[in-house]
């Protein structure tokens, strides 16, 4: 893999705020995060019904995580978390990671208040 | 009589032979380790070995020196009572100094696995047709 890219739902602020984080994160593979809404990401994962709805990650080689899955992908390719995206793939842990998973991804919209979000204040997380 | 030198030269043989013993133990073991690790890179594994050896040889004779203070002792069995209880704390403590340089060799080699490692899960959809040539 040379390059993993995540598309997450820029209209949440939760998404926002773990884009945030993993940019500022130091990675095995090089990162590019793209908005499901932007041009980029239509024109490349059109034909995907979760664009938008669920978090995605895709490597260069045309693989596609979806949803838990592509959570843990994008731990996997940070170099302080790729330990615990194994462990949290484990026999273990893997239904409680996914399900916590699903719980905050589908209520995403509501976290925002929580969040005093404000993109523009954030001078270092620009992309 | 007193037994002050002899508890010395006692002391200093079996001090110095066993970390001679298993730093030895060490090296060859370690070797086998690092070379994987190192994607068989011998000159890098060997240069590691050796540095890890020689902290081991510095550590263990170093603590070993410090550790006898020896009292001229009058009778032999206090003299030999003496002895055998520095080398039994020179023991246990080469023990976990020992462990610990397995577990760093552990660490060593975990980190590298991760480092090759695949993603944790499968992905759910593969895209071949899709895909542009520049990726984007």
């Amino acid at each position: 893999m040379n390059r993993l890219t995540i598309v997450y739902d820029e209209h949440c602020a939760v998404c926002r705020r773990a884009r945030d984080w993993l940019l500022t994160q130091p990675t095995h593979v090089p990162l590019e995060l793209i908005a499901a809404g932007s041009p980029a990401a239509m024109g490349r994962f059109k034909g995907l019904p979760w664009l938008g709805k669920e978090l995605m990650a895709a490597d260069d080689q045309g693989n596609v995580w979806v949803g838990p899955a592509a959570f843990l992908t994008a731990l996997w390719a940070t170099r302080r978390y790729r330990g615990w995206s194994f462990r949290m793939s484990g026999e273990r842990l893997a239904p409680l990671a996914e399900s916590f998973f699903r719980m905050v991804s589908a209520r995403r919209h509501r976290w925002a208040r929580f969040l005093d979000d404000d993109e523009e204040e954030c001078s270092w997380c620009q992309n | 009589m007193q037994y002050g030198i002899a508890i010395y030269l006692v002391y200093a043989t079996v001090a110095i032979g066993m970390t001679a013993l298993l730093a030895r133990t060490l090296f060859k073991a370690g070797a086998v380790f690092l070379d994987d690790v190192f994607d068989g890179n011998h000159r890098l594994a060997e240069a590691v070995n050796r540095l890890l050896v020689v902290g081991f040889y510095m550590l263990n004779l170093g603590y070993g020196l410090f550790l006898l203070r020896a009292e001229p002792q009058e009778t032999a069995f206090d003299a030999v009572a003496y002895l055998v209880n520095r080398l039994a704390i020179l023991l246990v403590t080469l023990g976990v100094i020992h462990f610990v340089n397995v577990y760093v060799f552990w660490r060593i080699r975990h980190r590298a696995e991760l480092r090759n490692a695949p993603p944790p899960v499968a992905p759910q959809v593969i895209m071949r047709d899709e895909l542009s040539p520049d990726g984007v």
